[in-house]
């Protein structure tokens, strides 16, 4: 009886063996991945168990995946396997989750940014437990959670990627740098005023606390020459950013600005060093709107008459956006409203309100191809405006001006407003292409009670790097370089301003 | 204006009236953006809900809306997307390109037309965003904790937003085009 049962079952394996070609593997155990087993008729789950034991027939799995997703149709349901603890044996997984990468296996768990001695063993522990099971997106961000709590940084991204077997993936954490630190500079130059530069370096430890140190020597910006130093510390908790600077800055006055100055009698308004202290709190109410509120302590040193100090204090007060109108990103809203106010209640000699509006909005044509942002490669039209007005007295470094290396570029700002003024409208539209931008700009500049003149002006810059199709650090210099000229549009004294780079 | 009004007639929604059912029409609508579509192809499902309403006229508030959810995730092996309705009516499709899962998305959003008047005219108004997956919820939760919770919660990811509208419509002008 035991031979002819024996020789039964050796005929029967040969018969498959010669009919298949190999021996189907045996199932050994079946899961649910993704849900729990319980959300499934009990007719399933009952089937689910009969399939134990069963060799496994890829036919009959598809047939159990239709009836799961019958019960559960929002669900992407897959079945796959894994190696089962012996030889011929498999474990039959039904992935059942709204990713479809979930039936894949995961092949490993990696890190990078950061090494696995950072992490609690318990915590690697657990996150290599997921090796060998199909994608799980639920337990893989509570690992990601868990990995930002112990390395105290809230920006961790998580990816899958393809493995290096068929049908199995790599589960990889992205930790961002511990420290970083960062060099910058930037420089413009403009045919009346000369050179501008600033350098900058920056350290951030992770993502919340993080120390720069800026150094200035720019005529464009304000109406004064000035140059020093700042010195700026930020911390970062949950939506709220504290920041604070100190900066250290001595002023140099054109002499249009000096002679207008005496001419006016306001020569004791023009100061020769000026330090700052300036906290404030930015807050992220949403990623594209936020609010930041903040004072501002700056102590003057003038020397008419006689040498003596001035304190000037203001509250500050700024919202900004930053959206896009529709869904393929071509046309961007982007401003923001900015306020001063200086009086009696926070000392200080000054007592004023500033208030600006600046709106921007862009069209890109033909978006650039992915990874040229250094090399604008599409088609875009920006449009600008932006809106002044002070009331009450403010001094030199509140006033407005306009004639520098980006704004009003044919004109030379002393020679429109030589101790700036108190109302500002300015216009510009821009088009910039891949070899080109050219833009046309008006604006004006008067005080309360004064008639105003509309200064137009044309011009454009050279993106000399992809015009010369340099090499990719060069064409960087070269474009950034944008060698541009800016012609006044009126009927005497055309004279254009030549240059280069552009905002410091 | 004008550069505004070519940029509302590219984004503007239509509609075809099936049965009692509005159905939507968006062809120019490519809800996934550059950044979503990097998520996408690093594995990540990304929710969205979309809210569809009609108002009486294009700049008020919808009176009634209805929300749908989707899941759309990219197979990284093969190269094609999987899009899950979540809710209403749960269903789910696999095997689609970008451009076929964004309208098998839009093809699924309907309003029905009850309580609209045949010669009404109306305003139909989409939004969409995205959304991080809802986590599971502490019924033991109160209220204030849940309030604490969310003005803690670190600013999350940029959202990927829109809305489009279309307009005027009315039943009558619909159901004669069919």
């Amino acid at each position: 009886m035991k031979l002819h049962a024996l020789a039964l079952l050796i005929g029967l394996v040969a018969t498959r063996a010669f009919a298949g070609g190999q021996t189907p593997a045996t199932i050994e155990k079946t899961e649910i991945s993704g849900i729990p087993e319980d959300r499934l008729s009990t007719a399933l789950q009952s089937d689910l168990q009969k399939m134990v034991g069963q060799p496994y027939e890829e036919k009959a799995a598809t047939q159990i995946a239709d009836r799961i997703h019958a019960e559960l149709p929002d669900y992407v349901v897959t079945s796959t396997t894994s190696t089962g603890t012996q030889p011929g044996r498999l474990v039959l997984v039904f992935a059942v989750a709204h990713n479809i990468n979930a039936k894949y296996i995961v092949e490993s768990v990696d890190l990078k940014g950061t090494e696995k001695s950072k992490l609690s063993e318990a915590l690697w522990n657990d996150m290599q437990k997921m090796v060998g099971h199909p994608v799980d997106d639920v337990a893989a961000d509570q690992f990601r959670e868990r990995m930002e709590t112990e390395l105290k940084t809230a920006h961790i991204r998580r990816s899958v990627a393809r493995g290096s077997d068929p049908q199995h993936v790599r589960i990889l954490y992205d930790v961002p740098g511990k420290n970083s630190v960062g060099f910058s500079g930037s420089g413009g130059y403009h045919s009346r005023q000369k050179f501008s530069g600033r350098a900058n370096f920056a350290y951030t430890f992770y993502d919340f606390v993080g120390v720069r140190v800026d150094a200035f020597n720019d005529a464009s910006t304000l109406l004064e020459r000035y140059a020093g130093y700042k010195y700026g510390a930020w911390t970062e908790y949950k939506r709220v950013r504290f920041n604070a600077e100190y900066s250290s800055l001595r002023a140099q006055w054109s002499p249009g600005t000096l002679q207008a100055a005496s001419a006016a009698g306001t020569s004791a308004e023009l100061y020769r060093l000026r330090d700052t202290i300036d906290p404030s709190a930015k807050i992220t109410i949403s990623p594209a709107f936020h609010i930041t509120l903040g004072v501002t302590a700056s102590q003057l040193q003038i020397q008419v008459p006689t040498s003596h100090y001035e304190s000037v204090r203001t509250a500050n007060g700024n919202a900004d956006y930053n959206f896009y109108l529709s869904s393929s990103e071509k046309h961007r809203l982007s401003g923001s409203y900015d306020i001063r106010v200086a009086g009696d209640t926070l000392g200080g000699s000054a007592s004023f309100t500033r208030h600006v509006f600046d709106q921007n909005y862009e069209w890109k044509l033909k978006k650039p191809a992915p990874g040229t942002s250094f090399t604008p490669d599409g088609h875009e039209i920006d449009f600008n405006l932006q809106l002044g007005r002070i009331t009450g007295t403010a001094p030199m470094f509140e006033r407005f001006s306009l004639g520098d290396t980006s704004r009003l570029v044919g004109f030379n700002k002393y020679d429109i407003s030589p101790l700036g003024s108190s109302r500002m409208a300015y216009g510009a539209v821009t088009y910039t292409n891949r070899y080109i931008s050219t833009f046309f700009e008006s604006g004006s500049l008067w005080n309360d009670g004064q008639s105003r003149v509309l200064h137009n002006s044309i011009g454009g810059n050279l993106l000399l790097g992809n015009i010369l199709h340099a090499p990719a650090a060069m064409r960087i210099i070269l474009n950034a370089a944008r060698p541009g000229i800016g012609i006044p549009l009126q009927k005497n004294n055309v004279h254009p301003i030549f240059t280069l780079g552009g905002n410091i | 204006m004008l550069l505004w009004a070519a940029m509302l007639s590219a984004q503007t929604v239509s509609v075809k009236l099936e049965g009692d059912q509005l159905r939507v029409a968006a062809p120019q609508l490519h809800f996934l953006g550059s950044d979503v579509l990097q998520r996408l192809h690093n594995g990540i499902a990304v929710n969205y809900i979309f809210k569809i309403g009609i108002t009486p006229n294009r700049y008020s508030r919808p009176t009634t809306v209805t929300s749908y959810r989707f899941v759309i995730s990219y197979d990284i092996f093969e190269e094609k997307f999987a899009v899950s309705r979540i809710e209403p009516n749960p269903r789910s499709i696999t095997h689609l390109s970008e451009n076929a899962a964004q309208l098998w998305c839009l093809d699924s959003i309907t309003l029905s037309t009850t309580g609209l008047a045949a010669d009404q005219s109306f305003w139909l108004t989409l939004e969409y965003q995205t959304v991080e997956p809802k986590p599971a919820a502490d019924p033991s939760e109160s209220l204030i904790g849940q309030l604490i919770d969310v003005f803690s919660k670190k600013a999350q990811r940029e959202e990927s937003r829109g809305t489009i509208t279309g307009g005027p419509f009315n039943l009558s002008d619909l159901r004669k085009s069919r």
